[in-house]
């Protein structure tokens, strides 16, 4: 455990942001490891996940201003999601299963509905695949630019701008559908 | 703040963050921590690697991948910018560039630019001759030549002051230009005579005319004005 976080302690240059880092994982690691679990229903394969997620979190913990926030606990838990969601699709390669982002979609519960008192919007945005919520998410929720995203996302910057248009689109045309 | 309004009442990118952070509670409020999980050896074996790597700074920065289209985008940038640049401290050689582009497609694109000629008309179709409806006052004819792909028609004046010369011949023996060649050489302009494209160009106090007719071209000269040349020519008949 200590070699672990030494090791991402290690990426990170000033002390300020080491104590940061510190704090994020241990405050987190289990949550982020319980969400890319619940997704992967693997251990294994969750902890490929969870590193990615810590490697990004090393390299832009500037990004985070106050470790002990609901806004980084969501940050976190979003990078989490996607990267597991990376490695279901990174597996669906390797088994040559051709990757169906319909199939990734997030369903929107009658639970969901019940948290969120309704809210259309939201609902709309649950609704999205996963990598068009994620961008959709980055972009309005955090305000990350095209670049951050695509960081973010392991993805060029062209894609994740198309990722943010094409999910908005859809989420508007979600909308105009439930209006009707 | 931009705003959607294609739905109704319109979303404001406030509304649409305030959304997302509920998405967010939600996942917030239903993810659990995994507390007795206990990491694989492998799992270890990788953070050693990665520790190697940060201790000898070989570890990678997180780098951004711009993609084709940003590169693409630049790239045409560029070249938009450094043709306008060229443009203004070399007009001459960049008008010289765009004649030649415009030559070479031309050349090579022919049968799909606007000068292609197509005719409904059977290549073995006789030579119809040429009526005139209409010449200025005092115009005679003086010379003619027919054969069996060719005839040649020259008018003038009484005292010879205005002359007015068409030749008329199939296509497979006429080496016509193509229209619109010689547009960067001369003064020379189209315009449309019954329902036909025509080029004609101005030399000193001649105007040379082009015109391709089914499967003939019909060309010439005269020192008459343009205006009277366009009457004669609207008034071109062909009959057999």
């Amino acid at each position: 455990m200590l070699r672990r976080l030494n090791v991402y302690l290690a990426l990170i240059e000033s002390e300020e942001d080491q104590n940061k880092f510190e704090i994020l994982y241990r405050q987190y690691e289990r949550l982020m490891f319980g969400k890319a679990k619940s997704i992967l229903h693997d251990p294994y394969l969750a902890e490929d996940a969870l590193q990615q997620a810590f490697l990004y979190v090393a390299k832009h913990i500037d990004k985070i201003e106050d470790p002990i926030s609901e806004r980084t606990k969501a940050l976190l838990l979003l990078v989490t999601k996607h990267n597991a969601y990376d490695v279901v699709r990174k597996e669906r390669r390797i088994k040559n299963q051709t990757v169906d982002y319909e199939e990734a979609e997030t369903v929107a519960t009658p639970d969901f509905a019940e948290f969120v008192g309704d809210d259309k919007v939201s609902i709309a945005i649950h609704s999205l695949p996963e990598e068009y919520c994620t961008a959709v998410i980055l972009r309005y929720m955090f305000q990350y630019t095209a670049k951050e995203i695509a960081s973010m996302m392991n993805c060029t910057v062209a894609k994740a701008e198309k990722l943010v248009s094409r999910g908005t689109k859809r989420l508007i045309k979600t909308l105009e559908e439930m209006q009707e | 703040m931009k705003s959607f309004t294609k739905v109704d009442p319109p979303l404001t990118e406030e509304e649409l963050a305030a959304a997302c952070r509920l998405v967010m509670a939600y996942e917030i409020a239903t993810t659990y921590p995994d507390e007795t999980h206990v990491f694989r050896s492998s799992y270890e074996i990788a953070i050693q690697e990665l520790l190697h790597k940060t201790a000898d700074g070989t570890i990678e920065p997180a780098r951004v991948r711009m993609g084709w289209q940003y590169y693409a985008r630049k790239g045409l940038a560029a070249v938009l910018i450094g043709v306008l640049l060229a443009g203004i401290t070399m007009p001459e050689k960049v008008m010289a560039g765009c004649k030649w582009l415009i030559t070479v497609v031309e050349e090579f694109f022919a049968d799909r630019t606007e000068y292609r000629y197509t005719s409904d008309i059977s290549e073995d179709a006789a030579l119809l001759p040429m009526t005139f409806g209409y010449l200025p006052e005092g115009m005679e004819q003086k010379v003619e030549k027919i054969k069996e792909e060719y005839i040649k028609l020259v008018f003038s004046t009484q005292m010879e002051t205005h002359y007015f010369i068409i030749s008329q011949r199939s296509l497979q023996e006429s080496r016509v230009r193509l229209l619109g060649s010689n547009l960067e050489i001369y003064d020379t302009e189209i315009i449309v005579v019954q329902d036909e494209i025509i080029e004609i160009s101005a030399r000193e106090d001649n105007i040379f005319f082009s015109w391709i007719h089914d499967l003939w071209h019909i060309s010439g000269q005269t020192d008459l004005s343009k205006a009277e040349l366009i009457q004669i020519l609207e008034n071109i008949k062909f009959e057999a």
